[in-house]
């Protein structure tokens, strides 16, 4: 299968989309009958927002968002069956607000699987922020992305710690799998070797589609722009070998390669 | 900077004579990779350790996040020079390690009108401070 992109929070525009916020309870088959009411109406569902419900809680909520072009009048009519569907606790209808635009407004904050907040960002505001960045405050500002990277890729190392991580080899492997769920890079390791005793090693990750470049490149930069990710990536290694780790962007979609490449030296 | 070139001028002789490299216009590589422009950069031969000079006509409130940024990134103790500071920013600055030589202190506005040879003892004055603070800093990281 190929891969696609994958819309979050629903923010859908068009006269004809509605959005159902359903409660009903976590159990096989719900979905099933939920979703036949949209099948029986030959409504098509564009999208369906819903979290795992965690183990004492037994109510899950969807908000299924609907093209009701040429079933405008079945909109109440679904609202009803859906309410009548055993197992539904209860059912509200969204239509789209401010300038068309139909939201997810009970679905929040952000979490990923475990639970832990997560924020989504335009690569449009990355792109006004580096911009301005590299305009007022120059090469400062740049190793500035780079430190508040170190310190992030810091807290990946302390956080996969908790799990367990025996070696550098998983650390990074696991570092690749939680930040391309993040929809930042699509990563391989390409290389990882590390000598425990002498403090000394060289990793080499290629990273696919890394947003902060692409969204450089779409500023104009041509040049490597990933300091935020480079930052990122010293800190989880200098963090779990205890060692200065220099990293560089050898390779870089900006200056037009077709991925990116990071070199990390230790020691 | 036309009426502290002189002082400039006269500063770098002073850390020539105490066996200081001079190199005008050069770049220091930060903790990040990323390279930071500096007017002057010092180097003593013997300990290879440098001290960056960067020379501008003002620092505002506006310019301060950029400059401790650079002190974040880099070990290289950092002295500027400039035609004015805010005292409250000179005094910020001096806190993370950052030495400011300001024209608008009144130590230094009266610096123009001295004659050549009050000139040369006030470089010295000046010099030995830097170096005082140097010592202060032992290493300088203020990270």
């Amino acid at each position: 299968m190929k891969e696609k992109p994958l819309a979050i929070n629903s923010f859908l525009e068009g006269e004809h989309v509605r959005g159902y916020y359903v409660e009903a309870v976590d159990k096989p088959g719900v979905l099933w009958s939920i979703l036949d009411v949209f099948r029986k109406h030959e409504v098509n569902v564009l999208s369906i927002n819903f979290s795992p419900t965690s183990k004492s809680e037994r109510v899950g909520l969807l908000f299924i968002v609907a093209d009701l072009k040429g079933a405008e009048g079945l909109e109440e009519k679904i609202l009803k069956e859906l309410r009548d569907t055993q197992d539904v606790l209860n059912v509200e209808l969204e239509k789209p607000q401010y300038f068309g635009i139909l939201a997810d407004h009970l679905h929040f904050p952000l979490v990923d699987g475990n639970g832990r907040r997560c924020l989504l960002t335009s690569e449009k505001e990355y792109e006004y922020t580096l911009k301005l960045i590299r305009e007022r405050l120059g090469s400062p500002g740049l190793a500035l992305l780079y430190h508040e990277g170190r310190a992030i890729g810091s807290g990946y190392a302390k956080l996969f710690a908790e799990l367990g991580i025996e070696n550098l080899k998983d650390l990074i492997t696991l570092f690749l799998i939680y930040i391309r769920g993040y929809g930042i890079l699509k990563g391989e390791l390409v290389e990882c070797s590390f000598d425990q005793s002498a403090r000394k090693g060289k990793i080499i990750v290629r990273a696919y589609r890394l947003w902060e470049c692409e969204a450089a490149k779409k500023a104009g930069i041509n040049e490597p722009s990933s300091h935020k990710t480079r930052g990122v990536l010293a800190g989880l290694i200098e963090d779990y070998v205890k060692a200065r780790v220099h990293v560089r962007e050898v390779k870089c979609i900006a200056k037009g390669d077709p991925y990116c490449e990071f070199l990390a030296e230790i020691g | 900077m036309a009426e502290s070139e002189r002082f400039i001028k006269e500063l770098m002789e002073e850390f020539e004579n105490k066996g200081f490299m001079v190199n005008r216009r050069g770049f220091i590589e930060g903790i990040s990779g990323i390279r930071h422009y500096f007017d002057i950069i010092l180097e003593d031969p013997k300990s290879g350790r440098k001290i960056a000079f960067s020379l501008t006509d003002r620092i505002r409130y506006e310019h301060v996040l950029s400059i401790l940024a650079m002190r974040i990134d880099s070990d290289t103790p950092h002295v500027i020079v400039a035609n004015e500071v805010e005292p409250s920013i000179e005094e910020l600055l001096r806190k993370y390690n950052v030495f400011t030589i300001s024209f608008n202190r009144p130590k230094f506005s009266m610096l123009m009108s001295l004659p050549t040879k009050d000139i040369k003892q006030f470089t010295k004055m000046v010099t030995s401070e830097i170096l005082r603070f140097l010592s202060t800093i032992s290493g300088g990281s203020v990270t």
